[in-house]
């Protein structure tokens, strides 16, 4: 029974019953509700307990300001969220919430009944107490905290709900939609520019919606009913509720997390604004005073909102407790409207020295000025110690706030850079003042964007009038705990005992008190410590300053920022142009970087490591087939293209000839060596290069700055050509054969088409003494399996029947399509580099035995640096191949090479680190490569490879890098 | 979330870029080690105003030279040596 609703009245849909679940228990409220709202319609005052002293907590708030009501709720993928304010959260059919931070029952919470918190666990307590004896820390003391600290339980189940991320912009985004923000936006419909208007709540309005003014002849209701009407007609203006703007960055940026939206659950929104107008209103302040944390204190203008927006009776009897004397007329107005009888008021002169009550406050215990104590019976408490403006987001550009003593706030700027403060967001307070100041900053916004020019205003709130000034905070002793940050359970004993201990900065008052900390970012707390840390430290407040202001202002989902890319989305995949004719292949892909690759083929019912050797043995003894699509490739021209390449390798290129390729090394500027390729000449000024697929899009952007910025004059064009090529390596004896059954236009034997050499040409021009068909192709003779091989390069479209044709046509000569598993035993054999293993970003040329590839004949990028002494010692670790000492044991991965063999508790220098470890299939043997120490220098030594982790150690011998065919004579056959 | 005045494309989105790391003008290839070590290690680097190379990969294909002060991001584009690749 909605006990507490009352009869008329409301901005709820009645004809739209929800029905909902609260602990368990059935109730029902209406269309239009909170959380928050239909539970204090079921007159449910008890919905939490708090965080470390397990107090019985109600609703405090109408808003984001919430630090009491924190709920766990049951999204409809049943996944729990916890976390959540009752009063953000919107009723919705057989929505599911439970209170949190209780066992069994909030009702009937084990912690609070055995007295768990109490006044142990003041500021500090974890650090003083939890020192000694030294080791228990890690062995008891962390295990019992952990157990009992935190907010609510996450849930370990995947996040179900679907996300997105999109952009928008604006010449003017105004922040909330109240009187202010309304205002604003009727201005600039008037001046015909783009306007978003973000509102957090699911209906524009803010105040006004609920807001009585207290000039009779203007409703509030009324204004905002005939702005909307203006604002819905303009196709200019956006508008974004559910949108709570969450951060503001630089040049105009703004984050913002959309919820419940269409077709998605939540969308980040990436907004870029020309100018940023905050409307983003005030947050109530509460009073701070013994026992002020029992349900049924709520702020004044909360207690409002809840009458006059949702309906809602949040008490029978009521004590008013308010600063401001307009604030009081509305208060009491609004009581008298809902029928609340009113116990009484805090007279000037009088505090408030406890309360009484235990799951709804009972009585209110006053000393008046002449120290005599009264009681009043009250189950509602309206309590208002004025406003602070929410001018957070200003404040995370980095901005310190000034602290104004008028209005015992912080108050912003009315600009700072792009943004303009309007309203109660600095520091306004009536309904007309607001609307006058939403228009006049929409309009000095408008001004600016139109001359184009920044104003710097430094004036503050010139407008700015508060109906009447609050007295200064008086101090309320009592007996009970008085909260100033309810959440954190931060009571204003903790603020005396971190100053008394020497935390007197307000970033470690913070830190040790964990005020402001909570999920609501201490919106009603800060702004209250401030104050009492002037009272403590004897300080000016604008002395005090503030925490610094990060996003997000108020939690969002992390769900909403990773938008759609999860998953397989997290990252594009990049398929080659033989993906789809490997996939009816059988072929095993891994993903290597963004890449889908082919790993190994298996026949049947082989397992991976029985397809390795076969399609091993095959290109040992065969031929093999494997797609090198992946290598980046890049075609080079101009007639300065043979010097640009000298420039950037390190090898002597300058002697190639048209139709000839030569193996070439990049280094960075320091000298170290980046990447490997080849360089093939097509014709006199015209080049292909190729480099690794990990460094293509890098080494493409370095070619591209060297050309732009730094060798202007030089006459090169390049074009990034690595998408446009199907590449299909033939390897083995039998590779020369196969490229013939392909029907080239062009002679392959040895003499006319060498090693190292490039071809351009048709294949199949002929084939049965017939045309059938001319595929334009690029063949180089290059190897990296260290047998005959040839690089087929055909247009990418032409992927599918190149495929097709070499295994229909190579079936009698052994054809076998290999991975990339095999590859990469196939070039340890030969002791050939790869990126991310030998070439680490730490080796130069020499460290990896390739002298003789660096030219001492010309300047080139990196030749200078190279020239560092320590580059070239002996000491520096080198690159050399290990076999197993008894040639059979295998050799641990990811090994060190030391003087013994592991032991339990011996700690040894390493001198040299394994690049790869595998069992070569050509050998029968286990074989690594390694980088050690003055390597080169130390064949047929012996060490132990040794590794920590598995705890093995095998002992190896030294030996060259290269183990089969060292001598390099099969790649020409 | 910087805007970035790209002197071919307009003010666009940092994230259309790759950044370059500070401006290093490069001494001639044949140079001495502690030239080089001068410009590639040692770089003048302003405490306020940094001056910065950025690739527009997802715009024009130009590699942009820019001062942006470090405090305020206020973007300064400088011309640019480049003859563009669009």
């Amino acid at each position: 029974m909605q006990t507490r609703r009352l009869e008329h009245g409301g901005n709820i849909d009645r004809q739209l019953p929800l029905y909902f679940t609260f602990n368990g228990q059935r109730l029902q409220g209406y269309y239009g509700d909170t959380l928050a709202a239909a539970l204090l319609a079921n007159n449910i005052s008890l919905v939490a307990r708090s965080i470390k002293f397990h107090r019985p907590r109600g609703i405090m708030s109408a808003g984001l300001e919430e630090s009491n009501a924190l709920v766990t709720c049951l999204d409809s993928n049943g996944v729990l969220v916890p976390n959540l304010k009752a009063t953000e959260v919107q009723l919705e059919l057989d929505l599911v919430a439970r209170s949190q931070n209780c066992w069994p029952r909030v009702d009937f919470d084990m912690a609070a009944f055995l007295q768990l918190g109490s006044a142990l666990l003041s500021a500090g307590f974890y650090y003083k107490t939890f020192m000694w004896p030294k080791n228990w820390w890690h062995h008891c003391y962390e295990k019992i905290i952990r157990r009992a600290a935190g907010q609510g339980h996450a849930s370990t189940k995947a996040d179900l709900k679907t996300y997105d991320s999109r952009r928008r912009q604006c010449e003017l985004l105004i922040i909330g939609s109240g009187p202010t923000g309304l205002a604003a936006a009727l201005a600039a419909v008037e001046n015909n520019i783009s306007v978003i208007i973000a509102e957090q709540d699911h209906q524009l309005g803010g105040s006004s919606i609920w807001e009585q003014t207290d000039n009779e002849s203007t409703s509030s209701d009324t204004w905002r009913k005939q702005a909307l009407a203006v604002i819905e007609e303009n196709p200019k203006i956006t508008v974004m509720t559910n949108c709570l703007v969450f951060g503001q960055y630089d040049h105009g940026a703004v984050m913002a997390v959309e919820r419940n939206a269409r077709p998605v659950d939540s969308i980040s929104w990436r907004i870029r604004a020309k100018r940023i107008l905050l409307a983003t209103g005030a947050t109530e302040k509460p009073l701070i005073f013994s026992d002020n944390d029992r349900p049924g204190i709520m702020l004044a203008a909360s207690v409002r909102q809840y009458i006059y927006r949702y309906a809602v009776k949040p008490g029978k009897h009521a004590m008013l407790a308010i600063k401001d004397t307009t604030e009081r007329k509305l208060t009491r107005k609004a009581l008298l409207h809902a029928g609340i009888e009113i116990a009484g008021e805090l007279q000037d002169g009088e505090h408030i020295s406890g309360t009484q009550g235990r799951s709804r406050l009972r009585k209110v215990n006053i000393i008046d000025s002449n120290g005599n104590i009264k009681n009043v019976n009250c189950d509602l408490l309206c309590v208002s110690a004025g406003w602070s403006p929410n001018a957070q987001l200003l404040g995370q550009l980095g901005v310190k706030l000034d602290y104004d003593s008028d209005h015992q706030s912080l108050m912003p700027l009315q600009q700072m850079g792009l943004q303009l403060c309007a309203g109660a967001a600095r520091g306004l307070g009536q309904f007309s003042d607001c609307i006058q100041d939403g228009k006049q900053q929409a309009l000095n916004a408008i001004a600016q964007l139109q001359s184009n020019q920044l104003q710097s205003s430094q004036s503050h709130h010139e407008l700015a009038k508060i109906s009447d000034s609050p007295s200064k905070l008086t101090l309320h002793q009592g007996q009970g705990p008085a909260f100033v940050d309810h959440q954190n359970d931060v009571l204003r004993f903790d603020l005396e005992l971190a100053v008394r201990e020497g935390y007197e900065h307000v970033e470690l008052v913070k830190r040790y008190t964990t005020l402001g900390m909570g999920t609501d970012q201490g919106k009603t707390s800060w702004v209250n410590a401030i104050a009492e840390l002037e009272r403590i430290t004897e300080r000016s407040a604008s002395e005090i300053g503030h925490t610094s202001f990060r996003p997000p202002y108020s939690p969002i989902s992390i769900g909403a920022l990773i938008g759609a890319e999860v998953g397989q989305h997290m990252a594009p995949t990049r398929q080659t142009p033989f993906h789809r004719v490997f996939t009816q292949f059988g072929c095993v892909f891994q993903t290597s970087g963004n890449w889908s690759y082919s790993r190994y083929f298996p026949l049947a019912d082989e397992t991976m490591e029985q397809a390795i050797q076969r399609e091993a043995h095959a290109v040992r003894n065969q031929v093999g087939c494997i797609d090198m699509s992946t290598l980046g490739k890049v075609d080079v021209k101009g007639t300065d293209a043979l010097e640009f390449l000298s420039r950037i390798y390190c090898n002597n290129i300058e002697q190639i000839e048209p139709g000839r390729l030569r193996y070439v090394l990049m280094l960075r500027e320091d000298g170290i060596l980046w990447d490997d390729g080849t360089v093939a000449q097509l014709s006199v000024d015209h080049f292909l290069v190729t480099m690794t697929t990990a460094n293509s899009s890098s080494v493409w952007r370095w070619m591209n700055r060297l050309l732009q910025m730094h060798w202007p004059d030089l006459d090169v064009q390049i074009t990034l050509v690595s998408d446009h090529w199907a590449s299909l390596a033939i390897a083995g004896p039998n590779a020369r054969t196969l490229l013939q059954k392909l029907n080239p236009n062009f002679a392959i034997d040895q003499e006319s088409f060498p090693f190292a050499s490039v071809r351009e040409g048709l294949l199949d021009s002929k084939f049965d003494g017939e045309f059938v068909s001319k595929v334009p192709c690029r063949i180089f003779s290059v190897s990296f399996s260290g047998e005959l091989s040839y690089e087929i390069n055909v247009p990418a479209n032409y992927a599918h029947w190149l495929f097709e044709t070499v295994m229909e046509r190579g079936e009698a000569n052994g054809i076998t399509a290999y991975g990339l598993e095999t590859l990469d035993l196939l070039r340890i054999e030969k002791g050939h580099l790869s990126v991310g293993t030998e070439m680490d970003g730490r080796t130069t040329p020499m460290d990896l035995g390739l002298r003789k590839m660096v030219s001492t004949k010309k300047s080139f990028i990196g030749s200078s640096l190279l020239q560092r002494p320590a580059l070239d010692e002996s000491s520096r670790p080198q690159l050399i191949g290990l076999t197993p000492s008894d040639g059979k044991t295998a050799i641990p991965v990811a090994a060190m090479l030391c003087n013994q063999p592991w032991q339990q508790g011996v700690i040894q220098v390493s001198q040299g680190i394994l690049t790869a470890s595998i069992f070569s299939p050509g050998l029968k043997q286990p074989i690594a490569l390694a980088l050690l120490k003055n390597g080169q220098q130390r064949h047929n030594e012996r060490l132990w490879a040794v590794s920590p982790i598995t705890q093995q150690s095998t002992e190896v011998t030294v030996g060259p890098s290269c183990f089969y065919d060292p001598k390099g004579e099969r790649v020409h056959d | 979330m910087l805007l970035i005045p790209c002197p071919h494309c307009g003010e666009r989105d940092e994230n259309e870029f790759d950044y370059g790391g500070p401006a290093i003008d490069f001494p001639e290839l044949s140079a001495n080690t502690a030239e080089w070590h001068r410009a590639v290690h040692l770089p003048d680097l302003d405490e306020c105003n940094l001056e910065e190379f950025w690739f527009h990969a997802a715009g024009c294909g130009c590699w942009i030279k820019t001062q942006r002060n470090i405090k305020t991001h206020e973007f300064q584009v400088f011309e640019q040596p480049n003859r563009g690749q669009s």
